[in-house]
């Protein structure tokens, strides 16, 4: 068994309930992992970059709404993978979007993984959650 | 009265006479004699002669000659007309003048033969000239009189008789002026001179027939020189007036309906000028009439299109095409582009399969542009709409439902709540997830239309068994199937929908035990025919159109779980294939049937 510096998680939403539900759903899958919430693009860049002091230490996975006030999800994903320091960072979408065009543009940004919220009961959330959980787990991280 | 040839008339005469004479024996019929005319007229010389009989030239049978020249004997006859056959064969028409002489004791019949073939000839040349004419004044469709140098009338055919309603015998003796309507005879007559200078005139009139009505007439005249008469062709144009004006009005008819037609028409020459352009072609391009006429057609297309307007041209010259339609953008005299759909077409040919004109139509197409583009836009739009709504609506939501979970799960879980809030606490929940299901059926009712399916072939009872177990009925109801064909070709997503939708209503709106659901499947000429009938409460006439109304239901939406989008999405999509839905009772008696028709792939 190797020793893994535990992931941090970085969310980028605007939502407050959204943030709450994935709070929860850490707390219920007993997650230790830093979660680190941007409400948009922008912040999330900022706090990637550095820009109001260190850059976000690795490694870490970024959970991505699509739809965020300022800069939404897809435009985010075309400036981070433009930004030779941040391209190759781990990003899975998690948005209530079920819109085909959304779920192609992402992927051709190079998201790893699409996740849909249209489930109206938190199961749904969870089971991503504890996917994440044993995701960063096995993988090798950048 | 024998006459003596000899010694009264001496043989020299006889021979040396320039009329044809022959001498025969009228019992045997022996050529006794044959003067030098006889020789030279029939082709034999005088020792032939003496050889033959008369049946050796005249063709009539033997006993006839016998009779004939026994009359010729005793004088009972003495002039014959007959045919004679010449040496060489030819038959000549002849008067022969017969008589009896003695010549040496013998009795004889001495006959002179003058040739008459070319009078006959002319005679019956002249009969049946003469027949012709009575054939054709009889038969012709004209009516033709005679008229005399008085201007009174000689002769009429039944043809005019027919037309005037005089008699014959009415006619002759009447003054051309008693027919014409506008003419007296006296005026006729002064121009008669006129008329035998030329020898033909042709002019109209109107003539008045017996019971006082008037009728057009063309006549052609002529002079007969030779009797100083004049013969008048008289023929009834009543009609072809009446025809001629009837053209002409539906011409005026036609130019006026070009003249005020919505759209441009024009007659292009074949090597494209304008040749004639109605008032709405000049509106459409801002050119006039005498501008346009100095230009070629596509002088006024787009320049970006010019070259292909004339190619189109060329391929219609070339009977490559028929028609061209084809949208294209002109340019009018104000410098603006028109949108225009083009119909160049029809060329025209004449007897000589010469292309004489073509006929181009030119509809102003802006209009319906603009409303393409306004309609394209809110199409956009409600794309937009719908992403909107399945977003922005839908996330609010799933938070409000979020939020109703944690409350219970901070209070310590539904056990130790009290029995209202639990209760209250499920009515919130199946508002927002009615509401969720509403917002999902705006979206599926605005995409319908938008997505294309192929046609597949299905096993149609199979399609229907698929449902029902997706649809997980409650138990104790029913399924029948009635289908005698083994595939049918259609678009399986939207026939699903509407069988799945039908299927389920009949379900949902039936909870008496009992319930049962028949569906039947049909082929027809030109449509699968899917009948769905229930057993359940029935549809009032009045409510079968509402029922298909989106967010309409007949029953409280909380008691049967259903928000009123359904039938809206079953009537759109059959109407989005091009088939129809009725709603009809069940003739099996109590409940509903659905018949839906949708055409095949």
């Amino acid at each position: 068994v190797r020793a893994t510096k535990p992931v941090t998680f970085l969310l980028v939403e605007d939502d407050e309930v959204d943030i709450q539900a994935v709070r929860r759903a850490f707390a219920r899958l007993r997650l230790a992992n830093d979660l680190i919430v941007a409400h948009d693009g922008v912040a999330a860049l900022e706090l990637l970059r550095g820009s109001a002091g260190e850059p976000l230490p690795r490694p870490y996975i970024v959970l991505l709404d699509l739809n965020m006030p300022r800069m939404g999800g897809l435009e985010f994903l075309e400036t981070l993978r433009a930004d030779a320091g941040l391209t190759d960072a781990v990003v899975f979408v998690m948005t209530t979007s079920a819109e085909e065009r959304d779920r192609v543009a992402a992927y051709r940004s190079h998201v790893a993984g699409y996740i849909v919220k249209g489930d109206l009961s938190s199961d749904g959330l969870l089971a991503a959650i504890d996917m994440l959980d044993r995701y960063w787990r096995v993988v090798e991280l950048p | 009265m024998e006459r003596q040839l000899n010694p009264g008339e001496p043989l020299e005469t006889f021979e040396q006479s320039i009329m044809v004479r022959l001498l025969v024996d009228p019992v045997s019929g022996q050529i006794v004699g044959a003067n030098k005319a006889a020789c030279h007229y029939y082709g034999y010389t005088p020792e032939q002669f003496r050889a033959m009989t008369i049946s050796q030239i005249n063709p009539l049978d033997d006993a006839t000659i016998a009779v004939e020249m026994a009359r010729a004997s005793t004088l009972e006859r003495n002039c014959f007309r007959f045919k004679h056959r010449l040496a060489g064969g030819e038959i000549r028409d002849v008067d022969v003048y017969s008589g009896p002489v003695t010549l040496g004791g013998r009795s004889l019949l001495e006959s002179t033969v003058v040739d008459v073939t070319d009078a006959v000839r002319t005679r019956r040349d002249l009969d049946e000239a003469a027949e012709q004419l009575r054939v054709l004044i009889n038969t012709t469709t004209d009516g033709v009189l005679t008229m005399d140098s008085t201007g009174h009338l000689t002769a009429v055919n039944d043809r005019y008789v027919e037309m005037s309603g005089y008699s014959a015998a009415e006619i002759v003796g009447m003054g051309i002026g008693d027919l014409d309507a506008n003419e007296t005879t006296e005026a006729v007559v002064g121009r008669l001179n006129r008329y035998r200078e030329s020898d033909y005139q042709r002019f109209e009139r109107v003539h008045r027939a017996r019971d006082g009505h008037l009728f057009d007439v063309e006549i052609s005249l002529s002079h007969v020189h030779a009797r100083d008469e004049f013969i008048v062709f008289v023929r009834d144009i009543t009609d072809r007036h009446r025809a001629e004006q009837a053209l002409r009005e539906s011409l005026e008819l036609f130019q006026n309906a070009i003249d005020n037609a919505p759209n441009g028409m024009a007659l292009v020459s074949p090597d494209g000028r304008w040749l004639q352009v109605n008032p709405a072609l000049c509106s459409l391009t801002g050119y006039s009439e005498a501008e346009l006429l100095g230009l070629k057609l596509w002088d006024i297309v787009h320049p970006g299109e010019a070259a292909t307007a004339e190619q189109d041209f060329h391929d219609l010259l070339a009977g490559k095409v028929a028609t061209v339609r084809t949208e294209r953008r002109y340019v009018r005299k104000d410098g603006l582009d028109v949108p225009v759909m083009a119909s160049d077409s029809l060329l025209v040919r004449g007897n000589a399969q010469q292309p004489l004109y073509f006929v181009v139509q030119l509809q102003d197409v802006s209009e319906q542009k603009r409303i393409e583009a306004g309609l394209r836009r809110s199409n956009e739009e409600l794309e937009q709409f719908a992403y909107v709504v399945s977003h922005d609506l839908r996330a609010p939501l799933r938070a409000i439902r979020n939020l109703v979970g944690w409350i219970v799960e901070d209070l310590g879980g539904y056990e130790s709540l009290p029995p209202a809030i639990v209760s209250n606490i499920g009515l919130l929940r199946d508002r927002t997830d009615r509401l969720d299901a509403l917002i999902e059926g705006i979206l599926r009712y605005s995409r319908i239309g938008r997505e294309v399916h192929e046609a597949v072939e299905l096993d149609p009872v199979r399609l229907i068994e698929d449902i029902w177990s997706l649809l997980s009925p409650p138990d104790g109801v029913d399924l029948t199937i009635d289908c005698q064909i083994d595939r049918i070709c259609v678009a399986e997503v939207p026939v699903s929908l509407v069988l799945r939708n039908l299927i389920d209503n009949a379900v949902k709106h039936n909870a008496a035990p009992g319930a049962r659901v028949d569906v039947a499947i049909a082929e027809e000429t030109h449509d699968y025919r899917f009948d769905v009938a229930d057993n359940g409460p029935g549809i009032p006439p009045e409510h079968r159109e509402r029922i298909f109304r989106i967010f309409e239901t007949l029953q409280p939406k909380d008691a049967i779980g259903t928000v009123g989008v359904g039938l809206a999405l079953v009537r759109k999509t059959i109407a989005q294939a091009g088939g129809t839905i009725e709603v009809l009772d069940n003739p099996a008696g109590k409940g509903t049937l659905f018949r839906v028709r949708w055409p095949k792939s």
